[in-house]
């Protein structure tokens, strides 16, 4: 157990990494939540969006992590702080599956309940507000579990572009040829996405039994 | 002012001449109001708002159910043996509804009176609370005829007769045969609107395709006010694409579907569905909002102040048989003629003039079906809303209907009442009637011969 030892050793550092991590997770996820969702809406109710959307973030998806920072990196106003490249590079990668799962959300919310709400003369709006978005929440929430489950693994190959995180103490374990220092990164990068998947998980839970 | 009610087919006026009421302005008025149809929903607040309505549905509540409407004629008839026994109006019985001109303000009769060509007796009553509790007197005559009741009922109805005519003793209108005096008819409260006579729902030479896929040819169709118009027909028939062009979640490729005149693809499409109410089968509940939400989800969205909201939803819970304390449960935890009973509550939240019923018994027990399908035979004659229902049941479309309406294949094949369309030579009709079997005569017939 010599990476618990240097965790408790180091434990003013991990912390500090720890909330560094989340920091990067905790706003790329929201940034993705709230690009994504309404594009998931907006493919979700005119098809004709649904090809470039879903191509788009998909493609994103494709590009290695690692590489994706590297192209981001010379850009002029991003490539000056390396958090602010980190967290667009992780938007990026979380958008996939919140923009798919807000699209499947809805599509999946009952159509015989939504042409009622309309026979009964709801507008669009109101449809979409206090209908199918509320009916389509757990499925959506699941989208964004993913994302950050995603999003904690790949937070910490930023800490290669110099953006902190977690993944500091790997790449210096690496580099050290030391176990115990890579577990002290890797391990509580692994409790935290257990616990988001955790946590968000009984919130979806709760609000699908409603 | 004087303005004088009157509901029922025909009285008879002081020279003994008959006269059917509904061909005044202000029979057909009340027809429309006590027992339906919009007609103004101004006057119609005034008049029915509050207690009056209330008890006209309390004594619906006592198995008085109204029977006329389909046959033209004001018949309340005590149509079960537990009223029969406990001493209700007796079978073919009409209920009378007179009253004044402050008849909105505090005063009011209601009269029973025999089915006949004329009504020959009328007790009568009058609503003023002070003197007399309407409610408790009318049940209590219905009750016990000849005890408390009545003698409540005879002793506001002199007053009434005052009222009637002036003073005059003309017209006799209590515990007597009755006189009728068309003069009482000559002053009408100046609230009342002209009622409209053409058709609610008029569907021209329609025709609905979707792709190369015809799914309408050539349908014309006109249902009348206060009419149970029944669209029969199997699956793929074409029945709820006919539905949905009313309240225009499907809209016409050709030809016109008109809603009071206006065509549907005019106007502001959400104004026509607010103004419609509409039952699917149960899915068609928000499952996440609880009963109180989904009942009252029209009123909210038209903007309602809360405190009416609330009162219109206990109205309504009472009004279709449910319990206040199911107020807070989510559609899920009910049984599914709970369930069906919330969607036509929430349909009539803000009493809309068309309802448009999408087989909403359809995935019911037989039990629980029968019991909604006599519900709401009982429902619309005391609110005789404009009712177009779908279904593929011919036993419910014979009970249900006014008119059946058999769709085959995308058209309209034929528009009859119950009673002639099972003796319909249609062959599709008497298909229909061979499929379902023998007895369906007293089905058509409802028991009223």
């Amino acid at each position: 157990m010599n990476w618990f030892r240097f965790i408790l050793q180091n434990r003013e550092q991990v912390l500090e990494l720890t909330g560094e991590h989340l920091w990067l997770v905790g706003i790329s996820t929201l940034l993705a939540a709230v690009i994504g969702i309404p594009l998931g809406v907006l493919i979700a109710r005119s098809p004709w969006w649904n090809k470039p959307v879903l191509g788009g973030a998909n493609i994103i998806q494709t590009i290695p992590s690692l590489a994706l920072f590297g192209f981001l990196l010379p850009v002029p106003w991003l490539g000056a702080r390396a958090d602010r490249l980190a967290i667009l590079a992780l938007t990026l990668y979380a958008l996939l599956p919140i923009i798919r799962n807000t699209y499947t959300g809805i599509r999946g919310v009952d159509a015989a309940v939504v042409e009622a709400g309309r026979g009964m003369g709801m507008t669009e709006r109101q449809l979409l507000f206090q209908v199918q978005l509320p009916l389509a929440m757990s499925v959506i929430l699941s989208g964004v579990r993913v994302a950050v489950v995603i999003s904690v693994g790949l937070a910490t190959i930023a800490a290669a572009i110099g953006a902190g995180g977690l993944g500091e103490f790997i790449f210096r374990g690496l580099a050290m040829v030391d176990d115990k220092v890579i577990l002290a990164g890797a391990i509580p990068a692994a409790i935290l996405a257990l616990g988001a998947d955790f946590g968000l998980g009984r919130l979806e839970k709760s609000l699908r039994a409603r | 002012m004087r303005g004088f009610l009157y509901f029922g087919d025909s009285v008879t006026d002081g020279d003994g001449k008959t006269t059917a009421a509904k061909q005044w302005d202000i029979g057909k008025i009340v027809a429309d109001v006590g027992y339906g149809g919009v007609f103004d929903a101004r006057f119609l607040e005034n008049l029915f708002v509050g207690r009056y309505f209330q008890w006209l549905l309390h004594v619906d509540k006592f198995h008085l159910h109204f029977m006329g409407a389909t046959q033209e004629r004001c018949a309340f008839a005590a149509s079960d043996a537990a009223s029969a026994q406990s001493g209700g109006l007796r079978e073919g019985e009409s209920l009378a509804v007179v009253g004044v001109e402050s008849l909105y303000l505090e005063g009011g009769a209601v009269g029973l009176g025999e089915q006949g060509d004329a009504p020959v007796s009328h007790r009568a009553v009058d609503v003023h609370e002070d003197e007399c509790d309407l409610r408790g007197a009318l049940l209590e005559c219905c009750r016990n005829p000849g005890e408390r009741g009545q003698r409540c009922l005879r002793k506001e109805s002199s007053k009434l007769q005052s009222y009637c005519v002036g003073g005059k003793s003309g017209g006799r209108v209590a515990g007597n045969h009755g006189k009728w005096n068309s003069g009482m008819l000559a002053d009408m409260p100046s609230t009342v609107a002209p009622a409209n006579t053409g058709p609610v729902i008029e569907f021209c030479d329609v025709s609905y395709r979707v792709g190369d896929a015809q799914i309408l040819a050539g349908v014309n169709l006109q249902v009348q006010r206060g009419e149970t118009l029944v669209l029969l027909g199997r699956s793929g028939s074409g029945k709820t694409t006919t539905l949905k062009l009313v309240n225009r979640l499907a809209a016409p490729s050709a030809g016109e579907v008109r809603v009071r005149g206006v065509p549907t693809t005019e106007g502001d499409v959400i104004q026509l569905r607010r103004g419609i109410g509409y039952v699917i089968q149960e899915v068609g509940l928000f499952p996440h909002f609880t009963v109180e939400r989904n009942i009252g989800l029209v009123p909210r969205i038209e903007g309602w102040a809360e405190e009416k909201i609330r009162a219109r939803i206990e109205e309504l819970l009472q009004l279709v048989g449910l319990e206040r304390e199911i107020m807070s449960r989510y559609p899920h935890q009910l049984s599914g003629g709970q369930r069906q009973r919330v969607g036509v509550a929430r349909a009539l939240a803000a009493d809309p003039e068309i309802l448009l019923m999408d087989e909403p018994f359809g995935a019911l027990d037989p039990l629980t079906r029968d019991e909604l399908q006599r519900e709401f035979l009982a429902l619309q004659q005391s609110l005789e809303k404009t009712v177009v229902f779908v279904t593929h049941d011919l036993r419910e479309a014979l009970r249900l209907g006014s008119r059946v309406a058999l769709m085959e294949g995308g058209r309209l094949v034929t528009v009859l009442p119950p009673q002639e369309f099972v003796r319909s030579t249609d062959q599709w009709a008497a298909a229909y009637v061979k499929a379902f079997g023998d007895g369906l005569e007293s089905v058509a017939n409802r028991g009223v011969s």
